[in-house]
Formats: C-alpha cells, structure tokens, sequence
C-alpha cells in the first residue's frame, strides 16, 4: 500500500471529529453544560453559606470532597503514567492511545485540585498556602508534587502535540491563529524532530517518579496521622497501584467512547483493548493482594480502635459501601478479565465501569469510617452527603467529560504523527528489535555476511 | 518558663457540667440548635463525655471531662499546612483563626477530637451578642477553633502582673472551667514548677492521660476514681 | 473590702487592658482579630467601656447562690461565684453560668401586653405600664368593691424571699386567703414531709456530706438534681478527697444508673418503688444484728420498742415491725436486690461512721411517698446520725427579716380574709397542708366554696406542670380576669388577658434565705446588675404600686414601691438581732464562730449604714455559729423525741370523719399484718399500685428529671437544652433509656422514634439503649415538652408529666407522679 495514501486517509480520518460538528455534539455539550452550571450554582451555594450545607460534621470532617480528590488523582495515573511507561518500553501498541491517556491525566487533575478548593471551608484564604506554607504538613507536600506533576503532565501532553497542531495548522482553516500559535513554528525539520524526541523520552522519564510520588504523598496525608486504619505503611504502593488500576479502568472507558462516537474503530483496535485488559487484569490482582494485605493485618493485629473502623467496613454501617467495593473490583473485573471469552471490548468496558465505581468507594471506605470511628465516645452525627455534594460530584464528572469532549474538537484525539511515524518506520525497527532480541544467526556469529537464502541452508545444515 | 496544665480528680468530679457550659460563656461558642445537634455539629471546646462499661447489672459509667488535652506533641500542628495551629512557649496549643484555611486536616488529625468546625457563620439571636465577653473574638464561618485554656486569660493575667511590678503568681490565672468547677475537681497550674499543686498531683498514683500510648504528652492529667 | 479593691484593680485593669489587647493579637488572634479590635478602638475612642464586677444573687434555682457578674459598659457579660459566699464559695454550677441566656433570652416578654383576641389565640396589643397598672388595679378595686377580695387567687412559682414576703403582704392587705403556692404539682418539698412526721421540724434538714463517711442514697440523684447544687458538688468533693485519709464511699440505690449513680462506689439496681421495702430490711438486718445506736434510741426516740398508749392499748414498736413484716426474704422478692448486698449494706452503715442515707429529695418524680421517705429516714435515726456531723443535720431558724411593721387589715379585707381557701387547704382532711394547688382545677370549676373572679399569675405554670392540663384549663378558661407577671410567654400566660413582664434576677433586688450544708442561715441580697435589658419591671414592685393605688388600708400596708428600700428595712432588722456577720473571709468567720460560742454576742458591725454596705456590696449575711444540740428545736415532735411511731399523724388520723380514716387507712397500708393506724403512723413500705394490665403493658415506666433542667423556672436556654441526656448522647428531644436485652424483644435499636404508651397517654420519644437500666423496666427524661416558651424550648420533646400514674399524698394532699406501666410501639414515619 501506497504509504502517503495511508498518510491522507490518517489525517481525513483523525482531524474529521474536528472539523465536522453534529447534532449530538451539541447536545452533548449542552446537557454538560447544563449539568456543570448547576454545580457551580451548588458551589455558589457552599460559598456564600458555608460548608454547613454539606453532609460533613463531627466527626465525619471529611467526606465526598476529599474521596473525590484522592479518587481524581488516582484516575490521572491512567494517562501520564501509563504513557510514559509504554512510551519508554516502546509498546507499539500504544500509538493510537498515548494521546488520549494523557488527556485524561490533565483535564482530571484539574478536578482533583478543584476538590481539595470546594473541601476549603475559606477558598479565599488559598494564598496562605504560599504565604505561611509549612512543609511538614503532608498536605504540603501533595501541593507540592500535584503541581509539579500536573505542570509535567501538561508538557507532557504538549510535547506530542506540537506536529499534529502543526498540521492542523497546514491543513485546516478554522482557529488557524490558535494552532499558529501553539505549533511554535513546528516544520518538521530533522533537527526538530531530533529536539522534539529527546524532549518527549526525558519527559517520560522524568514523569514517572513524579507520578508515583504524587499518589504516594495523597496517601501520606492520611498515613501520617494516628488515626486507626489511615496510619499504616502499605498506604504509599496500596494507592498507587489502585490509582493505575482506576487510571487503566478508566482509559478503556474513554478510548471505547471516543472509538464509539468517532467511528475510530480502525485505529483503537481489539487488540489495544485485549492488551489494556490484560494489563487491568495484572492490576486487579495486585490491588486485591494489597488490599487483602491491608485488612489481614488490620484483624490480626486486632487492636480495638482500628477494629471498630474494621468493623464498621465489613459489617457495620459502611457494609454496602465495603462490599460494594469488593464486588466492583475484585468479583467483576475478576471474572471478565480473567476469561479470554469475556475479556471482549464490551467487557473490558464493563469491568472498567465497574472497577470506575469501585474505586471510588474504596477511596471513600478509606476516608470517611476511620472519621466516624473515633477512639474517644461522644455525640456523634451520621454521614449523609446533601445535595450539594451530589450536584458537585456530578458537576465535577460533568466538567471533566465536557473538557474532554472539547478537548476532541480541537485537537485530535489518537496521535497523527506518531501513527504515521508506526507505519514509516516501526515495521522496519520492531522486526530489527525483534531481531536483536533472538540469539545471534551462524553468520553473524562468524563475522560471515550471509543472505537469507544461505542462512536457511546453514540453519538446515546445523539441524541436520 | 511555665509549662500549664491541668489535673482533673474524676473522684472529686460530680459530672455537673458547669465547666462545660462556663467554657461556652467565657469563649463566646455560638448557640447550638436542634438541627445542629442531630448532625453533630455543636461546637463545645470542652464536653462531657461518658465512658460505658461492662453489661447490666455491672454497669459502670465514667465521666469524663474533656477539654483539648494540649499536647506536647500536637497531633494537629503537625499536619496544618498553614501553620494556623501551634503551640505557645508556654505549652499552649492556639488556633489561629484568621489564618486558618479550613482544611479540617487538624480536626482529622486529632485522636481525641477536641477541634471543632464552623461549618456556618456563628449567629446570635437578636440580643444575645450583648452576653459576649469582649475578651474573645467571634470565630468565623469555615475556620477551625478549639480550646485555648482561656489563654486571653493569660494574657490579661500577664499585664496585670506587669502593672504591678511583680511576677506571674501561682492563681492569677486559671481557666473558666477551673474557676466554676463547684466540686473544685480541676487544678491549674505550671506543670514544670515541681512545687505547684498540679505538678503534685500530676505525680499522684491515680495519674492518667487520655490515650497515653499515643505518646502526644496531654497536659491535661486525670486522677482516677477509687482509692 | 476586697469589693472595693477589685474594683479598683478594674479600672486600672481597663487602662492596661487596651494595650493587652493589642498585644495579644500575635500567636493568639482568635482572642483578638484586627477588626473587632480596630472596631473596639473606634467604638470607645480608644478606651474600653468602664468594666466591674456586681455581686448578686443567683435565681436559676432556689439554691441560694451568691454570684459576681461581670459588667461591660452596660452589658453583663459573665456570671461567676461570689468568692466570699458560704452557700457557693466562688462556684457557680452549669444553670448559674448559663443565666445571660436567661437575661437576654430574645423570646422574652418585652412589654406590658394586653389581650386582644380570644383568649389563648396569641393577639396581643402592646401597652405602656401606666395603661396596664390602670388596667389591673381597675379590675382589682372593683373586685374589693363588690366586697369579694377573696375572690383573687395568686399562684406563685418559686421566687425569692422578698417576692414572696410582698406576695404575701399584698394579698394579706387586699384580703384574700388564696395565696396558693404551686412552683408545680409535684412540689419541691421532697422529704420535708416526712422528716417533719418524724422529727417535728418544719425547715426541714441539710444533709452534711461532707464530713461523712459513707453515704447510702435511696434513688436520690443528689449530684444531679439537689436544692442547692453547687455546695452539694463541693461538699461531694470533699467527701470524696477533702478529709485526712478518709474516702468517703458512696452507694446509689435506684432502677436507673444515673449520674449520682456513676459517681458511686456502688450502684444497686432496685425495682422502681421499693426503696421503702429496702431501707426497712435493712433496718431490720441492722436489728436482728444489734448494729443500731442504742443510746440514741434509748434517749432520744419514741416508738422503738412497743409501748403503751394512755388509754392502756398496746402498739407494736419499730423493731416489732421490722421483724415481723420485712423479713429478708421478701425484702429480696419485692425489691430484686441480693440477700448478700442487704447484708453488705447494713453492716456497712453499722461499720462506717459517721453514716448519712439520703432519700429521694427535691426531685419530685420519684417514686417515693412519705412512707418510704420515712422508712428511709429511720435509718439514719437507727445509725444515730441525727444531729451528728457527717449525718443529718436541722436547719437553724431563719433570721427575722420583717421589712414593715405588721399593718391592721380594714373591714373588706378581714372578711376576705376569714372565708376558707379556695384550695382547703388547713382544714379537714387537708389540716396538714399548707397548700393545695392540685385541688384547683376541681374546686374553680365547682365554684367551691366561692367563684373565684381573678387568676394572678406570679411565677406558676400550672398548664405544664400540673397533674391534669385539660382540668385546669378547662377552670381558668372561663374565670374572668387572668393576670400573669411571667416574663416568658409560658403555657399559662397565653391564656392572660394582661400581661405585667417581670424583671429576670439580674435586673432587679432581691433577697433570699437558704442554709449551708452545715444547717448555717445565710441571708443573700441580690443587686441589679443592669437595667432592665427589655420594658419589665420586678413584679414585687408592681404589686406595691397596685397596692399604693388602692384603698388607704392597703396602700398604707406599702408604704414604699421600692423594693431596695424593703431590703435596706429588711437589713436593719437583721442588724438589730446582732447576730452574725456579713460575708467574709474564712478567717474573720472563725473569729465570730469563737467569740459566740463562748457566750459573746457579737456584733460584726456597730454601725448600720457599714453593715449594709458590706452586706450588699459582699452578697449577704449569714451566721456562721451552729448549734448542734438544740435538741428541743431538732425534736419537735409531741413527745420531744425522735418519732419512729409519729403522734402527729396519729392525732391527724384521730382528727378525720369515720369514712375518711377509713379511705385513708384504704390507701396509705395497702399490705400490712399490722394494725392499719399503727401501720399509717409508722415507716412502711409503699411501693404503690401499678394501674393497667401486666399482659398489654409489659413495661415498668421509670421517670426522672433531667439534672440540667431541675429547678429551672424557664428552660428556654439553649446551653442548658444542648447536655440533657449526655450520659446517652441525646440532646433536644424526649429519649428513652431501654435495656439491650428488652430493646431486643421490643425489636426497636437506637436512634429508633417509639411511642412510649401508658394508661394515661402516649408520647414519642427516641429509643437509648443503655446498660444503666434494669430489664422491662425503660426511664423517661422529665423537663421537656414545652408547648411556648421560647424557640429553644417550645416543641422540644414531650412532656412526660402527660403519660404518669399520679398519687395523691397522704396528709399534704401533694401530687406524686409515679412509675406506671407502659408499652412500647415502634413509631412509623
């Protein structure tokens, strides 16, 4: 096949969703928006009264805010970091869904911060955090690492773009100041190609510690206090492996989506789902062994204020939420993942809404029992989140998925360049990688050149 | 430099609650109210709160008055990212209202509980506001505030001393609860001074702090019930 | 002196205040903000109002306290102990620190009103006081005009002295004998009947805990709800650690685990009305093993061993009874405490001395009647704990503090005066009584023996706290004139057709007599600490003004509208006696205590003026010198001794018509092998009817009072309504305490709403499963439930008065709310 053809039909096929706009895209956008407007109103509400109109209370402090924030981070583990990794492992695979990964990553920090902002009880103070900041609050450090990772993120993202935006530039007629801008006067030389590869391979590099320290830290602001059940040593890896487990659930629910609405069923194919499923798989088992870890310890240890938090997980008033949790990522995804015959797109896609919800409710089986447990008795209020949480919660969701949207309507969503660059050259590299991989032929071993044909007759002859 | 504390002889303790409401007064705590109440949301710097233990008919009741233990090694000022919490020279463990940021990172953080959160702004009914000790600022909505052994106390103790030329004596200044408890059950006083009559008790046998093994140090000693 | 000096020091204070304040606003800003200083400075250019310290006198329950507020310009900004007062020593308990939220309660009544619409409808029309004064003494001088003064009917609630006296004076000189005190059906007399019975001393005892080495207390919540609590709590503390070496023990009797109860060494769970049965079985152990006094029994009581009356006819003695009627064994059926506790207990009581046992005092609730008061009281006579320190002790007189010379009532309001109370009390069967307000709904309904014309209301809220609501308002709804001087808009007063708002305790002057723990007298002045906060005026002062626009007989019984100027009279007569001292330093109290013991009559003051000066300005007056063996006043019994067998009652039951003895006899000794006048004359047990069929009502229903809100006049303080139920973390609502094992069997689980259903009504209430409380039996809060009041008070809880069984007392005719049976019904929606 003729490759520039391949190259044109690419590009028809992948700056189409920006060019053309339907129906349900504004319909879309606009119950999103409607959705965001009443969160915001919600927020307003909050603003003006006071965090009063939440369900928090003591000793229950903190609630959905705060599962939220811990369960938005832990979802941008699904882009920059699974990215990175592929990217650096040079999984062919991953071309088409690199870009897509790492735009969740930066759309969904967004929400996290906002989270830990809506959970303040005085927003307006936010600038004391620089002005009086004391770095031995582990919240401190999340500022700290949620910036720097959300900074290296964009980049991240960016860096990739930069030929694709130029192209649009080239090639399309609308917001042409916008890509002009953004392309950096991109034209493709080999000494920015040169430039731009190097910066892409330290940026995956640089990333991945930043990635691990940022869901390391989220969970150090519960680890670092002597609260039952937060203050344990498993909480760092524990949370960073369900961050890339709710992160990868959560990438095969965008790429379906985006496969669906786009048509783009040609570029994200079976196969990346199959491989992203197994690799879900890999991470359901490591997260029901850390869990399983967790609470083993919790029960044997069986002191009596972390097992009145135990408890109330496994039998008490969080049961449904506990339980819940367990069904949502481990019997689900278990199941699915595990049987080659489930493990089609539809499943994947169903075991990764279901390990979507589930994580959440791990994350909110993690804050809020450990609060309603205090080890000293008195009179106590009940958890129930009002509206005003729920409207949030959806608005949050709501924002993310319109950003995201809109993101598609500028930008394209599977990476251009870089499948043009797989069908140039990565035929050619991963068959001389694979080569390298396989033990060295008779002639190379002699320092002989051979051709093909007198290999065979020499490997025959070695058989023989 | 003094180190305050307080000892609680839960023997000589009647569980009347003046303590509980004389803090109310002298610290300008807003009203509680039905609804709040039934979300837990009252605001008492110092409350009473009844350990129970063992089934009917061996019952037995403990009750214990619980104002912010002030640790030497605070639990919340460690995890306050803004510094808004912090312990005084003199062992004092003070909120800075007006800088807090509403995090409620303290108040998680806090084993025994004690900090407490507007979660509106503190309102008084139409007249009320004129009970308000002119000592103690009205807290804000979304900050944290908790009890500060009536360090305005303190300070005014302080000026007063200095007035007079002479130094800080042992009663010049005790808290509200102190003051009001009718089966003179509190002591206050300097912890480091060996002499003072908290160190004394402090010593006792009947000595305990409120979870202890978390090794946060309270100053606020309990003496046990029974011989 | 020290007043003088503190003041001083405050104004010094007040110049070195300004520059504290500044300088704390540095680690601590929450003490001081920028812009509530900024706001100060600009407010005061620059210099904090004029700030003091008022001594006065604490009103939020009858206890007596003596209180320094701290004025702020003019606010009153914190309530603290009077350092110098013998009742409260410098300490003030929960209800005296919560009295600014009484003070400026926001639902107060802020003027005089007027009714405009149907009577209870709530229109009313705000009027100036000369209108209302015009209005009242209109209606009162045509009612002496017509020649039917004792037509008016006061009730009065708990008040102070001076209020009282005035009541008294006023109603004397206008002429009518119906000045009914009713501060709430189930009075606040507690065991003063019953000691009365046996001791003849009407003032009634103080318990001296202090000194006392153990103390047994039959289902009396003295650390929650005593008459006067904050010496009680000190005198706890320094039975508990106060004496060399000595820890005094405490064991709590009661159904419930109360707070009293988790103070305790011991606590020992009885069947809800036993008490009685209990404390004469252990009588009876401390007999059989010769454990009692027998000295004092010996010399000082009467009707120990059988006797002899003159007429030759022989009556069984205490000890006859005891071993005849309570025998162990039924002791432990009825009460369902252990053989081995019994024992325990009464060799406790012969082993520690001195020993003090405590009945069911000021609580009205209990379910304790005369007889088991009685029952209980004798074992303290048993123990010889009489008049012994660490045991009971009597109160001494109160001082004479007549503030008038006795006036001569005119023509109208002599014969007012001779006809019957509305009430009967006095006379016939309810000869003993000084008054009773549960007949009243009853007798004005009847228009016994006379219509009655006038309702004044003068601290009574009879429409809550009555044994029957509907009756009684059924009576006053159709009398023609209803005048309330409530300063809260309370159940009765919304039935008033005018409305005179009294002052709160912090707004004007007052006096009070109480006693210490010891049994001193101490006489406390209150001084307004503000001006009226809202358009009242002290109702003392009202009366007077009425009075002085009266007929020349009446006004002439008040020379003065000025309620300082009683006081200052008042003072003067106390001077005169020339006994004790104004409030003082321990020391100085000493020195007066050892020059009056040895036979000095000691004058603290020469001169009036000084006296009164130190008198107000330190909070009072008191004698520190007690005399602990006045046996003729202790005693004042016919026989001048101890009565085991009480002659008083004896002549009272001699005294009624064949068939009221008859129905007395039927009432007061349901289960006896006894004689049953002896048996009416005697301690007994009297556990009481349950009403209501076992089967259906499967539950014993066990009331007690609220600790917080005991004695409170006004519940409208939302301090106070935050820490009823503490013990189990329930607050603005009616609970129910219920076991684990019959939450259970009823399936109900905390938190749950029930209805809580007796003979008598039901009431909803949440479900409390607590340890503290025996099983089929469940403990109901009495206090809340208020149907107007306030905003925190008004609908909050039920009022449990509603759903209880209720006695009529023997010889006072008092109501007894009891323990009844009741069921339990999960409540739908």
């Amino acid at each position: 096949m003729d490759l520039s053809k391949a190259f044109e039909h690419d590009e028809k096929i992948l700056l189409k969703p920006i060019q053309e706009a339907n129906r349900n895209f504004y319909i879309t956008v606009g119950l999103l928006s409607l959705i965001v407007g009443w969160g915001f109103y919600a927020y307003f509400q909050q603003f003006q009264n006071g965090l009063g109109v939440t369900g928090l209370n003591r000793p229950v402090y903190w609630g959905f805010y705060i599962t939220n924030f811990v369960f938005f981070i832990g979802i941008s583990h699904a882009g920059t970091l699974i990215s990175a990794i592929l990217r650096i492992a040079q999984a062919e695979w991953r071309r088409a869904i690199t870009r897509s990964a790492e735009v969740i990553t930066v759309m969904v920090i967004l929400f996290g911060v906002a989270s830990i902002l809506m959970d303040l009880g005085r927003p307006d103070r936010i600038i004391n955090i620089i002005k009086f900041g004391r770095f031995q609050s582990p919240l401190l450090w999340d500022v700290t690492s949620i910036t720097i990772y959300l900074t290296g993120s964009t980049v991240y993202l960016y860096l990739p773009l930069i030929p694709d935006i130029a192209i649009m530039r080239d090639k399309t007629k609308k917001r042409k100041w916008l890509y002009t801008v953004l392309a950096l006067g991109w034209e493709g030389t080999p000494k920015q190609w040169h430039r731009l590869e190097l910066a892409i391979s330290v940026m995956a590099i640089l990333v991945i510690p930043v990635a691990v320290s940022v869901h390391t830290v989220v969970s150090f602001v519960f680890a670092m206090t002597v609260q039952p059940m937060w203050h344990s040593a498993i909480f760092g890896p524990y949370f960073v492996v369900g961050a890339i487990y709710s992160g990868i659930a959560a990438l095969i629910v965008a790429m379906a989506l985006i496969r669906w609405v786009y048509k783009l069923d040609d570029y994200l194919k079976d196969i990346h789902f199959t491989n992203l499923g197994i690799l879900l798989f890999v991470f359901t088992l490591l997260w029901t062994y850390f869990t399983f870890a967790e609470y083993l310890t919790t029960f044997y240890g069986a002191e009596p204020t972390h097992m009145a938090v135990f408890w109330s997980k496994f039998n008490g008033e969080y049961k449904y939420e506990f339980w819940g949790m367990v069904v949502c990522c481990l019997v689900i995804p278990g199941i699915i993942l595990s049987n080659r015959k489930l493990r089609t797109i539809k499943g994947s896609v169903f075991a990764s809404l279901a390990i979507t919800v589930g994580m959440w409710l791990e994350r909110f089986i993690i804050v809020v029992p450990t609060l309603a447990n205090p080890r000293l008795p008195y009179e106590r209020g009940v958890y129930h989140p009002t509206w005003v949480e729920l409207s949030l919660l959806a608005g949050c969701f709501a924002f993310f998925i319109l950003l995201y949207v809109l993101f598609t309507k500028f930008f394209p969503i599977v990476s251009i360049w870089e499948i043009a660059e797989g069908r140039k050259h990565a035929v050619a590299e991963v068959a001389g990688r694979v080569k390298t991989y396989l033990p060295d032929t008779y002639g190379e071993m002699h320092g002989v050149v051979v051709s093909g044909q007198e290999e065979k007759t020499i490997l025959k002859d070695i058989q023989q | 430099m003094a180190k305050w504390g307080m000892v609680i002889d839960l023997d000589k303790c009647s569980a009347c609650q003046a303590c509980v409401v004389a803090c109310q007064a002298e610290n300008n705590i807003p009203n509680s109210n039905p609804e709040s109440a039934a979300k837990g949301r009252n605001i008492h710097w110092l409350e009473m709160i009844p350990f129970i233990e063992e089934e009917y008919p061996n019952t037995q009741m403990k009750l214990v008055p619980r104002p912010c233990m002030h640790c030497e090694h605070p639990p919340c000022i460690k995890v306050c990212p803004v510094g808004a919490t912090q312990i005084s020279s003199e062992g004092i463990v003070g909120q800075i209202n007006a800088r807090c940021i509403g995090c409620r990172y303290c108040t998680a953080a806090c084993p025994y509980t004690v900090k407490s959160f507007n979660w509106f702004k503190p309102q008084w009914a139409k007249g009320m506001e004129r009970a308000l000790n002119p000592d103690v600022t009205v807290r804000y909505n979304g900050v944290v505030e908790k009890c500060t052994f009536c360090h305005h106390r303190l300070q005014k103790a302080k000026d007063k001393a200095r007035y007079e030329g002479r130094e800080l004596g042992p009663d010049d200044y005790i808290p509200a609860c102190v003051q009001t408890c009718p089966s003179e059950a509190m002591y206050f006083g300097d912890l480091d001074n060996p002499k003072s009559k908290v160190a004394i008790l402090a010593r006792s046998r009947r000595a305990f702090q409120l979870l202890e093994d978390l090794g946060t140090h309270p100053k606020v000693i309990y003496l046990n019930e029974g011989v | 002196m020290s007043n003088i000096r503190r003041r001083d020091f405050l104004k010094i204070l007040t110049g070195a205040s300004s520059f504290g304040l500044a300088y704390s606003y540095g680690l601590f800003p929450n003490i001081v903000e920028g812009k509530t200083l900024a706001k100060q400075m600009a407010d005061a250019s620059l210099r904090p109002p004029e700030e003091k310290w008022v001594s006065s006198l604490c009103q939020q329950c009858s206890g007596g306290c003596g209180i320094l507020v701290r004025v702020y310009g003019d606010r009153a900004v914190k309530i603290d102990g009077n350092p110098l007062h013998p009742i409260n020593r410098g300490k003030v308990c929960a209800r005296g620190q919560s009295g600014l939220q009484y003070l400026y309660d926001p639902d107060r009544i802020k003027g005089p009103m007027l009714r405009v619409g149907e009577r209870g409808s709530g229109n009313w029309k705000q009027i100036s006081w000369d209108e209302a004064l015009v209005s009242a003494g209109e209606k009162l001088k045509e009612l002496r005009k017509q020649g039917k003064p004792n037509s008016v009917v006061m009730l009065t609630g708990s008040q102070d002295k001076l209020a009282q006296d005035v009541s008294e004076r006023f109603m004397a000189a206008y002429g009518s004998p119906n000045l009914v005190h009713c501060g709430s059906d189930h009075a606040a007399t507690g065991m003063v009947p019953a000691i009365n019975m046996m001791q003849g001393w009407e003032a009634g005892v103080v318990y001296d805990i202090e000194a006392s080495s153990l103390i047994v207390s039959f289902n009396s919540a003295f650390l929650e709800t005593p008459w006067s609590p904050v010496q009680t709590f000190q005198a706890f503390g320094k039975f508990r650690r106060g004496q060399d070496d000595v820890r005094g023990k405490l064991i709590q009797i009661e159904p419930r685990l109360s707070v009293t109860g988790a103070k305790a060494d011991t606590w020992v769970p009885i069947r809800p009305g036993t008490e009685g049965v209990l404390a004469l079985g252990i009588a009876s152990m401390l007999v059989l093993e010769r454990n009692y006094d027998e000295d004092f029994m010996a010399n000082r009581t009467f009707g120990f061993e059988d006797w002899t009356d003159k007429k030759g006819v022989l009556h069984p003695g205490f000890k006859t009874m005891l071993i005849q009627e309570y025998p162990i064994s039924r002791v432990v059926r009825e009460t369902g405490v252990p053989r081995d506790t019994i024992i325990s207990i009464s060799r406790d009581l012969a082993r520690h001395q001195p020993a003090l046992v405590i009945g069911n005092d000021a609580d009205g609730v209990g379910n304790q009647g005369i007889y088991n008061r009685m029952a209980i009281h004798a074992l303290n006579a048993l123990i010889g704990s009489i008049q012994k320190t660490g045991g009971v002790l009597s109160r001494a007189r109160t001082p004479d503090l007549s503030f008038l010379a006795p006036f001569k009532p005119d023509a109208v309001a002599a014969a007012g005066l001779s006809r019957p109370r509305v009430d009967g009390a006095g006379k016939d069967v309810y000869s003993l009584a000084r008054n009773v307000p549960a007949r009243l709904a009853e007798r004005i309904q009847k228009k016994q023996p006379y219509p009655v014309e006038a309702l004044l209301l003068n601290g009574a809220n009879p429409l809550f706290n009555s044994h029957d609501p509907e009756q009684f308002l059924l009576a006053i709804k159709r009398l023609p004139t209803i005048i309330s001087f409530s300063s809260f808009m309370d159940e009765t007063t919304q039935y008033a057709d005018l409305i005179l708002p009294d002052s709160t305790y912090l707004e004007k002057w007052q006096l009070s007599s109480a006693h210490t723990l010891k049994g001193n007298p101490v006489v406390s002045i209150g001084q307004p600490v503000i001006d009226p906060v809202y358009d009242t005026r002290d109702s003392a002062e009202v009366l007077m003004s009425l009075a002085q626009t009266m007929d020349k007989s009446v006004a002439g019984a008040f020379p003065t509208a000025k309620s300082q100027d009683l006081i200052k009279s008042s003072m003067k007569t106390l001077h005169k006696a020339g006994k004790g001292t104004s409030f003082g330093a321990p020391l100085e109290e000493l020195w007066t205590k050892l020059l009056e013991r040895s036979g000095w009559k000691v004058r603290s003051h020469e001169q009036f003026e000084k006296f009164l000066m130190d008198v107000q300005g330190q909070g009072g007056w008191w004698d520190p010198v007690y005399y602990q063996w006045e046996w003729k006043r202790v005693l004042g019994t016919p026989s001048g001794k101890f009565e085991f067998y009480s002659l008083a009652a004896s002549k009272y039951i001699r005294s009624l018509k064949s068939m009221e003895k008859d129905v007395f006899l039927e009432k007061t000794t349901e289960m006896t092998h006894l004689d049953k006048t002896d048996t009416a004359c005697m301690p007994h047990g009297d556990p009481g009817v349950l009403k209501g069929n076992e089967s259906v009502y499967n539950l014993e229903l066990n009331p007690y009072s609220i600790p917080i809100l005991s004695g409170l006049s006004h519940t409208n303080q939302a301090w106070l309504q935050d820490i009823t139920g503490f013990h189990v973390y329930q607050n603005w609502h009616t609970w129910v305490e219920i076991n684990p094992e019959t939450a259970h069997k009823a399936g109900v689980h905390n938190g749950d709403k029930v209805w809580v259903e007796s003979l008598q009504g039901k009431i909803v209430a949440k479900v409390r499963i607590y340890d503290g409380v025996m099983p089929d039996v469940i403990n109901l809060p009495v206090g809340l439930g208020h149907k107007t009041g306030g905003r925190w008070t008004e609908g909050i809880g039920e009022n449990v008065l509603q759903i209880l069984q209720y006695k009529k007392e023997p010889f006072t005719g008092e109501i007894r709310f009891t323990r009844c049976r009741a069921r339990l019904i999960k409540a739908t929606a």
